[in-house]
């Protein structure tokens, strides 16, 4: 709805100050005239003007029941001041036409008290205005001015009924003005303001006209009446919601309530962003001050020709805020932003948003609500409005954290799975030879299946024992199958006591029949046969192993070539696999180590490698088997500066000790 | 480092140039790539893999040279590994890959 030009209202305060003035000369120069018309001029125009020039003044969402009593009070303690001046000026001259100047003052400010009282009051009854309110305030201000009219001729006995009605008026405008006070901050305050307000009134009105005289004039009479009428109002405010709880306030509460909880209810069952916006959207679009509903996060960028020409003007003002930054701006007529845009009312907001699965960290909800008119939000729509808004990023949030922890979960459960998968594929437990002492150290990292795998196992008994060490390419599930297959196939082979070539090449068909063509395994793989006593060794492409030689004294690194098993034909494998067979002496040890070990990386990115290792072994070789491995653990873990290496690796130390 | 693999076909030779990081992401890739030129030039008798920009290579990426060598060297197809880095060059030595190829340093 289209405001009335403010022009209009600054004539008609102009009118009513100049008609005020008027009366006020008249009180001096002409004492024996009677000037109350005139006065009830000045005050029916600066009524009407202040009532129509304090939308210009404080916008709507301003002008929140709190304001309102706060500017209340405020000018009932100025009007107290000013009455109390002016009256103990008017008794305390003995000049007949200043004292009349002076009561003159006193009753025509004590109006413009009023007429500010009374317009303060119709706004507080006007927040979320019907057309009873309305129809209400109609009437009060009617009566006010009839009962001028009839006072100015002199017909006191109709303007005292009128004045009856006048009074009785304030009744139902504090009932419906209940709802805008309770939705305002009910505590101490509210209460002290309303007390003080009252006394004020009473004590200007009624206590110091008494104590120093009153104003007999028609006009003086007209505005006792007038201010009773606004005690009763202010008075009201503060004793009926004490007394009774029932009315509109309510039934408005419990709307905005079931809104709120529809609201809560549907976003709790959304699943993405999108649903929590659309959610958002359509319970905004429900309120009825609202127009247009605009929502979109920050990073969406911009979306041109998506939004109305207005819409995009917003949205381009929050360009300039940082995501971090909270804000929110009403404003109450777009027109006066920019020439060209509508006539509407708009609220600007902005809410960061902490996400933690997006990979920008801060993000931002953004939204513009349009308004059905003009200055149409009041503060408790804004205030609406920004909680939901608020509570939208916040349910936003809520959603990340729960996609996150979902995540989390579904992880814990890969971990789980694996944890058992690599419990069912630990080796059978080793045999204990009393030839062969040996010590194997199997790290597994924790979160993961590498494919290290280990076996010790007794060909012929007591006659021929096997070390198997391999490792899968790769890690995870897809390794533990690997890994898996790897040692079904091993121990299909085993009992038939193949030659190990053999059995390695065997062993290469059976895999090369299920992996993948880029999946392969690599292996070390030592045979001991104490009966010939000899031992032979093959490193399917697994790293070198570390042989002491009791006969020279010395470490030996053997490296006897060979290639990944699972990958090329057993004919190219052949070809590259080369044995290293030596007569078995007893005090030989060999180290077998899986990469977890040289490759296990320190903070400085600097690898444990092989010399270190091989200096272990070395210092390290006069103790036991279990002895030697421990040390080269420990040795490994103080290198990396933690217990897990950051990857499997098994070491295995093998004595011949007959 | 991603693998950056350029293929010349000529007549009867392929030029496969390999640039940063042969692993077991990168492998794959390798492998279809002379999969599918071969079948296109199905004349080329002798691959050369120009190594010079070749920093590292993987077991599995040895393992896709060695499948190569074993699917395509029965089409008579010679493979030979020129510009080698001495670090690539220990590990296809240590892997046994210079017995069944050409492998000459850089």
């Amino acid at each position: 709805m289209q405001r009335p030009p403010r022009a209009l209202f600054a004539g008609t305060l102009t009118l009513g100050v100049g008609a005020s003035l008027l009366y006020l000369w008249l009180r001096f120069f002409a004492p024996h005239l009677e000037a109350s018309l005139v006065g009830a001029l000045g005050y029916l125009l600066g009524t009407v003007g202040l009532f129509g020039l304090l939308p210009y003044w404080v916008p709507r969402h301003a002008r929140t029941p709190d304001h309102l009593l706060r500017w209340n009070a405020f000018i009932a303690l100025i009007g107290l001041a000013h009455s109390l001046l002016w009256h103990i000026l008017t008794a305390a001259t003995e000049n007949a036409r200043l004292a009349n100047l002076f009561l003159g003052i006193a009753t025509m400010g004590l109006l413009w008290q009023i007429a500010l009282h009374s317009v303060f009051a119709a706004y507080l009854v006007l927040i979320r205005p019907t057309k009873i309110k309305l129809y209400l305030l109609y009437a009060y201000y009617s009566f006010v001015a009839l009962s001028a009219v009839f006072l100015a001729f002199r017909l006191e006995s109709v303007s005292g009924l009128l004045t009856l009605f006048l009074w009785a008026l304030a009744l139902p405008l504090i009932y419906y003005s209940q709802d805008a006070v309770g939705l305002g901050t009910r505590n101490g305050t509210y209460y002290l303001l309303l007390v003080a307000l009252c006394a004020a009134l009473f004590l200007g009105v009624e206590v110091f006209p008494g104590l120093f005289g009153r104003d007999d004039t028609i006009l003086g009479i007209y505005t006792h009446l007038l201010a009773i009428s606004l005690v009763i109002f202010y008075a009201g405010l503060l004793i009926v919601p004490l007394v009774t709880r029932i009315g509109p306030k309510a039934q408005k509460s419990q709307q905005l309530l079931s809104l709120l909880t529809a609201f809560l209810e549907q976003q709790q069952k959304q699943e993405s962003v999108e649903g929590i916006i659309e959610t958002a959207r359509n319970t905004l679009q429900e309120l009825e001050t609202v127009q247009g509903v605009y929502m979109r996060l920050r990073s969406a960028g911009p979306q041109n020709g998506s939004y109305p020409r207005l819409v995009e003007f917003l949205f381009q003002g929050l360009r300039v805020k940082v995501p971090h930054e909270t804000y929110i701006e009403t404003i109450s007529n777009t027109a006066e932003v920019s020439r060209g845009l509508p006539a509407v009312a708009a609220i600007v907001i902005q809410r960061p948003i902490m996400t933690i699965l997006s990979s920008v960290p801060v993000d931002a909800l953004q939204a513009v609500i349009i308004g059905t008119a003009e200055d149409c939000f009041e503060a408790s729509d804004v205030q609406l409005i920004a909680t939901l808004v608020e509570q939208t990023a916040l349910f936003m949030e809520a959603l990340d954290r729960r996609l996150y922890q979902e995540e989390r979960r579904l992880s814990r459960k890969e971990i789980d799975f694996l944890k058992e998968t690599r419990e069912a594929l630990l080796p059978p437990v080793p045999p204990i030879f009393g030839k062969v002492a040996y010590h194997v150290v199997f790290q597994q990292h924790d979160k993961t299946i590498g494919g290290d795998y280990y076996q010790i196992e007794e060909v012929v008994p007591e006659k021929v024992i096997d070390f198997w060490l391999s490792d899968c390419a790769g890690s995870g599930i897809a390794a533990a199958y690997q890994m898996a297959q790897a040692r079904a196939a091993l121990n299909t082979l085993w009992p038939e006591k193949l030659p190990p070539e053999d059995m390695l090449l065997r062993l290469n068909d059976a895999l090369r029949r299920v992996f993948h063509k880029n999946n392969f395994i690599a292996a070390t793989y030592l045979r001991l046969d104490l009966e010939t006593q000899t031992y032979t060794l093959y490193r399917p492409g697994n790293p070198e192993i570390l042989y002491w030689d009791p006969r020279i004294q010395k470490v030996e690194i053997l490296r006897p070539a060979g290639v990944v098993l699972g990958n090329a034909s057993s004919t190219l494998v052949r070809r590259i696999l080369e044995k290293h067979s030596a007569p078995l002496i007893p005090g030989a040890t060999w180290l077998f180590f899986s990469d977890g070990f040289t490759e296990a990386t320190n903070l400085a990115g600097e690898q444990f490698g092989l010399e270190r290792l091989l200096h272990l072994f070395q210092t390290h070789l006069a103790e036991t088997p279990e002895a030697i491995a421990r040390h080269i653990l420990q040795a490994v873990q103080d290198f990396v500066g933690d217990t897990h290496l950051g990857d499997d690796g098994t070491l295995i130390v093998i004595r011949y000790q007959p | 480092m991603e693998m950056q693999l350029t293929l010349s076909p000529a007549a009867d030779a392929l030029t496969v140039t390999l640039a940063g990081e042969l692993d077991s992401l990168s492998a794959p890739k390798l492998y279809d790539q002379l999969s599918q030129t071969l079948k296109q030039h199905s004349t080329v008798k002798k691959i050369t893999f120009d190594c010079q920009n070749l920093s590292y290579i993987s077991s599995a990426g040895a393992g896709i040279l060695l499948l190569s060598l074993d699917n395509f060297g029965h089409r008579g197809v010679d493979f030979e590994l020129r510009h080698v880095r001495p670090e690539v060059y220990n590990i296809l030595d240590l892997l046994g890959l210079t017995k069944v190829m050409s492998v000459s340093n850089g």
